[in-house]
């Protein structure tokens, strides 16, 4: 058990010292007796006080100690600490990953006595060894940052939460890399050590076309995209989408609803403008009017204030994107290579927008990738002595409770 | 005849109410005119006991002037005789939990109760009409004013009945009975001796012989030597320490105030007594009653 402020302790020792001290002073009252003429007697105290060897009331004294104690405690700020692990092994399973058996490899080599496995892909879980040999690649994203939350969750606020190694087996690409990663790396006093499997491959861009007429800026940002061919996997449409194109994306297609003039998508109740556009990858700072609002899905693309500008949302076995942004016909944004960019990561196959791309160094942290970071000196976080205290001053309350019970049945102040 | 249960609730009083025959209880003014009783009348009647001569003014009755003197002298005189008329008595006793003190035995209750029934002896056997309230916790049980000897009964009777306890409306009693020719109040005068003896002034102004008999018990002059928690039966909640150093304190302030209480009715003309549990019913009777006689005198 450990404390957060030991000196109540010395505190309430002295207050059972003071409580053993009154018990050998007993008090009592006289005896009562009826007097009608009461009032003519002048206030005074009614105590009459006689000093003892031993010791009177043993079954109050000992709850009044009890009470001190539970409150000493309380005050002090009890609590039971947990251990922390001796190392965490941060396993990767999402798309990213190349080979699964070098990472479950990895994984088990890097794990020693009283480590702790956390597996993930978009989300993290606790796993055993024998989980991890049995780990499959999944299809979804991975979420480095979903991983970091459940190995602080772990480590709690453990005083020996220094010596918990962070082993980190991961492709880290990219995709998998939020900008949630870097403060939980930099609240991670132990430490930390990487160890980089091979990515997996990309998938090849699929082929696609775009329906539009006359001079369109999207079909200009698109042009020099790859496998431009009639009945590609992935459809541009530049005004609102027909039954057909959804019947087609319901068949397992990608059908990307950029319309020129707003048709089919939203309008929103303000219109208004924003300076840029975003994804992950790429930005673009240029006046675009918003007008329109995509449908509700996943947001491919944002707006400089964080709202969706385009979604994607699962029909059949394909896909529909919604993309709100409109392009101004007389300018050159859409020429601009951050907009490219942007358009052609719309051309992706369904399901989230693809990127292995290694993880270049988004902090410092990040430097000691491939070796065991030193340990740094970060400013420990408050102790959370969890409900303990409360419990103990809740038990307090009900020991004085007792206490006061018994006075008054007793009848007599000691 | 007497119901048997009525006679024995006499019983114990009998020795008293033996000790006090042939005791008078005169007024201490000419009473009001009335029923004709023991009492100078404040009216100058035709009864045949003589008292004076006195000249005759205009306006006087001619039917009282003395012919024959008129005739022997020829001078015009009165014939003046004193006429007698009852006095009403009105008694108050007080049954406050104070009363109820000492708790065991002979108290200031049962004191007060003998006092009452000693008084009304006296006064039925002067012919007057005696009437008894009981001011209670619950209210007031009277039993209104008699001339015949059985109301001593009625009286003890009630007394057995009446359970003493809590705050007794003795004041408004008192304010009640204003009016009465006589009126007498035995108490303790705790709990409210304020508003009591500015009931009791106010009788007294309005032409009223007020008597106060004050009961107090002997272990209130002369509490216990040892320390004990003191409480209040009439509000228990108020408690106080006797010891040897309060008790010189208390013994002071109690005989000063009972000092003031006897000054403030002698202020009001009022008569005062002062008497403890150990004193005999007969001598506070006497002393009631004699103390008037010989104001009268």
């Amino acid at each position: 058990m450990n404390f957060v402020a030991p000196l109540w302790l010395a505190a309430a020792g002295l207050v059972g010292a003071g409580v053993v001290i009154a018990h050998l002073f007993r008090s009592t009252v006289p005896p009562q007796d009826v007097l009608p003429t009461v009032s003519f007697i002048p206030e005074s105290t009614p105590l009459t006080v006689m000093r003892s060897r031993r010791v009177s009331d043993w079954l109050m004294l000992v709850l009044r100690l009890t009470v001190v104690a539970l409150l000493g405690l309380a005050l002090a700020g009890a609590h039971l600490e947990r251990r922390a692990p001796s190392n965490i092994v941060l396993v990767d399973a999402s798309r990213a990953v190349g080979s699964m058996p070098e990472v479950v490899d990895s994984a088990l080599n890097a794990e020693f006595p009283g480590g702790k496995f956390v597996v993930f892909d978009s989300a993290a879980r606790i796993a055993t060894a024998d989980e991890v040999r049995a780990l499959t690649r999944s299809n979804v994203r991975g979420s480095l940052s979903a991983a970091l939350v459940v190995a602080h969750r772990l480590v709690g606020h453990a005083r020996d939460m220094d010596r918990t190694q962070l082993v980190i087996v991961s492709p880290t690409v990219r995709e998998e890399v939020d900008s949630a990663v870097d403060p939980l790396i930099d609240l991670w006093t132990g430490t930390l050590k990487t160890v980089r499997v091979a990515a997996a491959r990309p998938p090849a861009a699929g082929s696609w076309e775009i329906r539009t007429s006359g001079d369109d800026p999207i079909a200009a940002a698109l042009a020099g995209a790859p496998n431009r061919r009639v009945g590609g996997g992935v459809h541009v449409v530049r005004s609102a989408a027909t039954a057909a194109d959804s019947q087609w994306a319901a068949a397992g297609g990608a059908l990307v609803v950029w319309p020129t003039n707003g048709g089919g998508l939203t309008r929103r109740a303000v219109a208004d403008s924003q300076g840029g556009i975003a994804t992950g990858r790429d930005v673009v700072v240029a006046q675009f009017a918003r007008e329109f609002q995509p449908g509700p899905g996943t947001a491919l693309v944002r707006w400089a204030d964080g709202e969706p500008a385009a979604t994607e949302r699962m029909l059949g076995s394909g896909c529909v994107r919604d993309v709100a942004i409109p392009v101004d016909d007389a300018g050159d944004v859409a020429l601009r290579e951050s907009f490219r960019g942007i358009a052609r990561s719309l051309l992706s196959p369904c399901g989230d927008v693809v990127n292995f791309e290694p993880v270049t160094v988004p902090s410092p942290q990040w430097q000691h990738f491939g070796e065991t970071a030193p340990l740094r000196t970060v400013p420990r976080a408050p102790v959370d002595t969890g409900k303990l205290p409360l419990l103990l001053a809740l038990v307090a309350a009900l020991v004085l409770g007792v206490e006061q019970l018994l006075r008054r049945r007793v009848g007599a102040v000691t | 005849m007497l119901r048997s249960s009525a006679a024995a609730s006499l019983v114990p009083y009998a020795e008293l109410l033996d000790s006090l025959n042939g005791l008078t209880w005169p007024s201490q003014v000419r009473v009001r005119g009335g029923d004709p009783g023991s009492h100078r009348s404040n009216r100058l009647g035709r009864s045949p006991e003589f008292t004076e001569y006195r000249a005759y003014r205009p306006g006087d009755d001619l039917r009282r002037l003395d012919w024959k003197l008129l005739g022997r002298t020829d001078r015009l005189f009165l014939r003046i005789a004193d006429d007698h008329a009852a006095l009403r008595t009105s008694i108050v006793v007080d049954a406050s939990a104070s009363m109820r003190f000492p708790v065991e035995g002979y108290g200031k209750w049962e004191h007060a109760c003998a006092i009452a029934l000693g008084l009304t002896s006296v006064a039925i056997s002067d012919g007057d009409a005696v009437g008894i309230s009981v001011a209670t916790a619950a209210g007031e049980r009277a039993i209104p004013p008699r001339r015949r000897r059985d109301v001593l009964h009625d009286i003890a009777e009630l007394f057995q009945s009446v359970k003493t306890g809590g705050e007794a409306a003795l004041t408004g009693v008192v304010e009640r009975l204003a009016t009465s020719p006589r009126l007498v109040v035995i108490t303790d005068f705790l709990g409210e001796s304020e508003r009591a003896l500015g009931a009791l002034r106010v009788a007294a102004a309005a032409g009223a012989e007020v008597f106060a008999v004050h009961v107090v018990a002997e272990a209130e002059l002369d509490p216990p030597q040892r320390a004990f928690m003191a409480s209040d039966p009439e509000r228990p909640e108020f408690r106080r320490a006797m010891s040897e150093a309060s008790r010189a304190t208390y013994l002071e302030q109690f005989a000063t105030w009972r000092e003031r209480v006897a000054g403030e009715l002698h202020a009001m003309n009022g008569n005062y007594r002062l008497t403890s549990t150990s004193e005999p019913v007969r001598d506070v009777v006497r002393r009631v009653v004699l103390g008037a006689a010989g104001a009268a005198a």
